[in-house]
């Protein structure tokens, strides 16, 4: 086990963090979500601007932290949190583009599973390929809670893409599609896959910030704090 | 072609960049390297906190930006600054961990090939498999300066990893065996980047830990020590 801090987490111990921690890629998504939401807020990270916060949200003590863009950025938060810094669930609370013309921007997108074109898990089980999937009953309490509280929010499986950018783009898109997938991002395939791996919690959901449908994508800065629905849904279901 | 601002960088126009860009991974090395370094710097991104300035370093201009850890995150940024912001040149500043005894802390290491378990070239090119090198005259105008400036440099292949923390495997002995000097995460999307737009790109490395002695430095050390190493990016970079 590496000594904490870690080479990435300044936090001298794991009481900095509570056991729940919410993740968006965006460290000022962090940092916005603290300040707005969050009561006797700590900060416990500052390393390389991956801003993290530790606060109540209604008495109920919960953190927030940045993971940084694509699976081999978060991975290495995922994986000190949860095993070095004893966190038990992370919520991923990201942004994706829409993969189908029903589910428009803003729209709550939870993930039932995650595929992915990253090599992470390639070999590791032999000839078996591997389903990352989140926490079931994480995920029936979002069903539930959304259906309580008449969030529109659409469950189905997400794609975990490597490149932003990428010649190919489409190629595969239609046949994924086809197949169940609503949403394209970038982390919640690593997210999955380490917290199984760790025997851990984790559940990630989306609000829609672009989509091939409409013309208009969210600039940064509505990235960074316009998602308030997801927020609140990530803050009401997050475990003590 | 995505109008600029892009979804990650807010800088209005192309000139607010200059046309080499430094890159470290952490946001903060290239705010204290602007700090540090440079005159009349301007910020021109905080989206997501990833930094980025353009100062004049003796003159010259030049701008340093953070591209965060991992070749997803990176190659978002090496596409936007070259095929969004018209950057001809990104030099990548960053830390890597040793694989060979005789690179030891602090070592200076600059890439002249780099191999990955990334997926992103698979299948790209039929059944070849590509190899990403970085723009040669940048290599050998490093090598002439390094003698020039009195640096010590190993050149050779590197290893950009997609997992920080793996499963033990026989890997890194295989790599270390055929060449590979040290692991890091980006240089691969970088040098890939660089060839699918026509532009150029080298990768330097400070090593920060091996993975032969489990010796680390500390993030605040990654943050400020390196300065051996900027000075000579700094030197390097085209105008």
């Amino acid at each position: 086990m590496t000594p904490i801090p870690t080479p990435h987490i300044e936090a001298k111990s794991p009481e900095e963090i509570a056991s729940t921690v919410l993740m968006p890629g965006d460290p000022l998504r962090a940092k916005f979500i603290a300040e707005k939401y969050l009561e006797q807020v700590t900060c416990f990270n500052q390393v390389r601007g991956m801003l993290g916060f530790t606060g109540y949200y209604k008495g109920k003590r919960v953190s927030v932290m940045g993971s940084g863009m694509g699976i081999p950025s978060s991975m290495i938060y995922f994986h000190e949190l949860f095993a070095f810094y004893e966190v038990e669930t992370i919520i991923r609370i990201g942004t994706a583009g829409s993969f189908k013309q029903d589910i428009g921007l803003r729209d709550i997108v939870v993930a039932t599973a995650a595929v992915s074109d990253s090599n992470i898990n390639e070999g590791k089980f032999g000839n078996i390929h591997y389903s990352p999937t989140p926490d079931f009953e994480l995920l029936v309490k979002t069903w539930q809670l959304t259906k309580e509280k008449g969030i529109k929010a659409h469950f189905g499986l997400v794609s975990s893409g490597d490149q932003f950018y990428n010649e190919n783009k489409g190629q595969f898109r239609d046949k994924l599609v086809q197949y169940g997938v609503i949403a394209g991002e970038m982390e919640s395939y690593g997210l999955f896959t380490k917290a199984h791996e760790l025997g851990k919690k984790s559940l990630a959901m989306f609000t829609i910030s672009d989509s091939r449908f409409v013309k208009n994508q969210d600039s940064s800065k509505q990235r960074e704090q316009g998602y308030t629905a997801m927020m609140e849904l990530a803050l009401e279901i997050a475990p003590e | 072609m995505t109008n600029i601002p892009t979804p990650h960088i807010e800088a209005k126009s192309p000139d607010e960049i200059a046309s080499t860009v430094l890159m470290p991974g952490d946001p903060l090395r290239a705010k204290f390297i602007a700090d540090t370094y440079l005159e009349n710097v301007t910020c021109f991104n905080q989206v997501r906190g990833m930094l980025g300035f353009t100062g004049t370093y003796h003159g010259k201009r030049v701008s340093v930006m953070g591209s965060g850890m991992g070749i997803p995150s990176s190659m978002i940024y090496y596409h936007e600054l070259y095929a969004f912001y018209q950057v001809d040149t990104i030099i990548r500043i960053g830390t890597a961990g040793s694989m060979q005894e005789f690179i030891k802390l602090k070592d200076i290491v600059v890439a002249t090939a780099s191999i990955s378990d990334s997926a992103i070239n698979k299948g790209k090119f039929g059944n070849f498999e590509f190899c990403p090198t970085p723009d040669f005259d940048l290599v050998l105008g490093c090598y002439e300066l390094a003698k020039k400036m009195g640096i010590t440099c190993h050149f050779g292949p590197v290893v950009s990893g997609d997992q920080f923390y793996t499963e033990p495997s026989d890997d890194d002995n295989k790599l270390a065996k055929y060449g590979c000097l040290v692991g890091e995460m980006e240089s691969y999307g970088l040098y890939t980047q660089a060839r699918s737009l026509q532009k150029r790109a080298l990768a330097m490395f400070t090593v920060s830990d091996s993975m032969l002695e489990h010796s680390a430095d500390s993030s605040k050390d990654r943050e400020q020590g390196y300065t051996q190493m900027m000075e000579l990016a700094l030197e390097l970079a085209p105008q």
